[in-house]
């Protein structure tokens, strides 16, 4: 958007998630703000002969709305939209035609396809349909079966910003009046590939992440979905739905520096939280609150600090920040969408939570960290930050009414 | 819905470089599916020949050629934003890190190959060589790919996050695919396809005196609701229904039914299959019909989940 003319905010009628501290919001949320930490020695089924840690969701997954025979993303997904269309009332308010779902993922079926792919380097062929698991787009397509959803359906990858960039796509397809409402958000699962990848890239801390630490040496790896239901919000006050926050605006860039480095000016992320504040019409002193990427690894903490600082001027040190991949981990696609859910309970319930392994604050961030314990207030706008591999940034501003 | 001017075209096929050469190819027979690396040498840095996956290659040659072609240098560099469509993905520096994972274990993983094997890593490679810093996605949507991420650009047009977009899409066949397929009983051949358009809205082009190649005109798609099922495509059905909603998003009651469109196997011989053709075909749509003169076309398709999209392209005043 341009021109400084103030984005129409949609609202928020449903969320759903599933992650490494439980299997539903309240859950979720109740075990972030006692400071909770998901994040545990790797078992199985992987090998882990060095002791690394991440964020699983514990076994066995809840059983409905998918089963065995889908993907561990595709039950992830199904579990987080299920409690976000369950509390939207969606099928009851709209053509299915004119229901969208967006996905971003940046895993799909890659565990599946893992263990396929070794056996078949053993000589054993194995079923035909695990290969299709590869196929990213089957998430979004297993939620528009089980809920009889054939609206705009989408699938994205922007790496570490999928899930937010999925949001900013639904808010995109109901604003031009291709869609009245969409299921939105992100899912992953833990697999051996990114495993494997961000540790031979050393960005794994081999402790629990210590976001915006000073000793912090990198990220944890996790698992999990998270899913949003947007609709127009004079629809949804008509119907008389809960709305439990209004989406304001979105902004999004790309670094255009490297394949896997954010720029260390973070200037990138500067964009993109400054297109959020545009589309919003906001002043960079309005935003109470940022829940921020903080994946704990040097540089993206680094940049994302300056970005911060260099957006909001002043007002960078009296707005509290939190980051809470110290307790769910990245969990990469799903990230954007369970940490929307955490902004906008931030925002209902007036908490923001602790950053946990946050212990010694970096003194070259320069920011309000939220550590320790979980801080009170009165939280009116806050922004959700996403930042991924290769450049992509996303950043979703929420309201706790129209500011 | 706002029409779209197309400012810039680039097509990568099996059997040239440029739709118009590819046009000319196909009119006298094809059968190949893969692009040689020969061919795009002279357009990729050291660093990007060496350290690019496959698929990465051929989309950034495609993307530079169409940002030429439409001069975006003209334009400040957060307001090109660029969208990739694959349904394939990277695959082959995914081989490359499966098989380093199944030979030496998860302790030894190329840490090059795991940031060159995500969809998301083309994109990043496109607009470091371009210095396009706006908005970026890569979609993934197995055979209507292309269309889909046509249909992203034009949405990131419309919401004015961007004056010009380059859409760049495809899909590349490792040699691992091509021993795989006969394995696992398949009966079709994986072909490569490269290709890019750039949009820009009709005012935008008109202020920097851009010359229009052709139009967006309308766009939709028809999503299934049953589940994966094989590589069996939708139903015909869908994609009429998906091009009867693209004709009246574009308002353009009037586009007879004959209108040129491409069979996936005109593009690469009988068995062969791209899902990420999309891209291409629309731009060798676009070279028929200004060989023509003027006229509009679509290009659809429909994908083995049940969905549908459709892409309204035209040429001239009609």
């Amino acid at each position: 958007m341009t021109g400084g003319a103030r984005e129409t905010p949609l609202a928020v009628t449903g969320m759903g998630t599933i992650n490494a501290l439980g299997p539903d919001t309240a859950t979720f949320w109740r075990r972030l703000v006692d400071g909770g930490c998901g994040i545990a020695r790797l078992g199985e089924p992987f090998e882990n002969p060095d002791g690394l840690v991440a964020a699983a969701v514990p076994d066995p997954l809840p059983g409905e709305p998918s089963g065995p025979g889908h993907t561990r993303t595709e039950r992830l997904a199904g579990v987080a939209a299920e409690e976000a269309v369950r509390a939207s009332g969606l099928p009851s308010r709209y053509s299915p035609r004119r229901i969208a779902i967006v996905v971003g993922t940046t895993t799909g079926g890659e565990r599946e396809v893992e263990s396929a792919f070794t056996g078949l380097l053993s000589g054993r062929r194995g079923p035909r349909s695990v290969w299709f698991r590869h196929d990213k787009a089957s998430v979004a397509d297993v939620l528009g079966s089980h809920f009889g959803f054939s609206g705009a359906r989408f699938t994205l990858n922007t790496a570490c910003a999928s899930g937010a960039s999925a949001i900013a796509l639904a808010a995109d397809l109901i604003h031009v009046g291709l869609a009245d409402a969409a299921l939105c958000g992100g899912a992953d699962s833990l697999a051996r590939v990114p495993i494997s990848g961000f540790r031979a890239l050393r960005a794994l801390d081999p402790s629990p992440c210590r976001p915006f630490d000073r000793s912090r040496r990198g990220m944890s790896i996790g698992e999990g979905a998270g899913f949003l239901v947007l609709e127009r919000l004079p629809a949804a006050e008509s119907a008389g739905v809960e709305i439990v926050s209004h989406l304001l605006s979105c902004g999004q860039s790309t670094d255009a520096h490297h394949v896997t480095a954010p720029l260390p000016d973070g200037s990138g992320q500067a964009r993109a939280i400054a297109a959020a504040l545009e589309e919003a019409a906001l002043r960079p002193e309005q935003v109470d609150h940022i829940n921020a990427h903080g994946t704990g690894t040097p540089a993206n903490d680094a940049a994302e600090a300056r970005a911060i600082r260099d957006t909001l001027g002043a007002h960078a040190r009296r707005c509290p920040v939190t980051s809470i991949k110290g307790s769910i981990g990245h969990t990469l696609g799903a990230a954007g969408g369970i940490e929307a859910i955490a902004t906008i309970e931030t925002l209902r319930r007036g908490i923001v939570p602790p950053t946990v392994g946050l212990s010694e604050p970096d003194p070259e961030i320069g920011l309000d960290l939220v550590r320790n314990e979980a801080r009170g207030g009165a939280f009116r706008v806050a922004l959700s930050h996403s930042f991924g591999f290769g450049g992509g940034n996303a950043v979703l501003c929420f309201g706790r009414r129209a500011a | 819905m706002i029409a779209a001017c197309i400012t810039g075209a680039a097509a990568l096929h099996p059997l040239g470089i440029g739709a118009e050469a590819i046009v000319a190819a196909l009119a006298r027979g094809c059968e190949a599916t893969a692009i040689d690396d020969a061919v795009l040498r002279p357009f990729l840095e050291p660093n990007e020949a060496r350290r690019a996956d496959r698929l990465s290659k051929r989309l950034l040659v495609a993307a530079k050629i169409a940002a030429r072609d439409a001069g975006l240098s003209s334009l400040p560099a957060d307001r090109i934003g660029l969208v990739v469509g694959t349904g394939l993905g990277c695959l082959e520096r995914t081989e490359d890190l499966l098989r380093g994972l199944s030979e030496k274990g998860l302790q030894n993983a190329d840490p090059m190959h795991f940031a060159d094997s995500m969809e998301s890593a083309a994109a990043a490679h496109c607009t470091i060589a371009l210095g396009a810093t706006g908005p970026s996605a890569s979609v993934i949507h197995r055979e209507i790919s292309g269309e889909m991420a046509l249909i992203r650009g034009a949405l990131l047009l419309l919401r004015r996050r961007v004056d010009a977009v380059v859409v760049v899409a495809g899909d590349a066949a490792p040699s691992g695919l091509r021993e795989l397929l006969p394995r696992l009983g398949g009966r079709r051949a994986p072909g490569e396809a490269a290709a890019a358009l750039v949009l820009e809205s009709t005012e935008g082009a008109k202020r920097r005196r851009a010359s229009p190649i052709g139009r967006l005109l309308g766009y939709a798609q028809i999503a299934g609701t049953r589940e994966r099922a094989g590589f069996r495509d939708a139903a015909p059905a869908t994609v009429h229904d998906a091009r009867e909603a693209a004709i009246a998003a574009a308002g353009r009651a009037g586009v007879v039914p004959g209108d040129p469109v491409l069979d996936p196997e005109d593009l690469f011989g009988p068995g062969a299959f791209c899902p990420g053709d999309g891209v291409l075909r629309a731009v060798v749509a676009l070279e028929r019909l200004r060989l023509r003169g003027a006229g509009s076309a679509w290009v659809a398709r429909g994908e083995r989940g049940g969905s549908a999209a459709a892409v309204l392209l035209g040429v001239g005043d009609r």
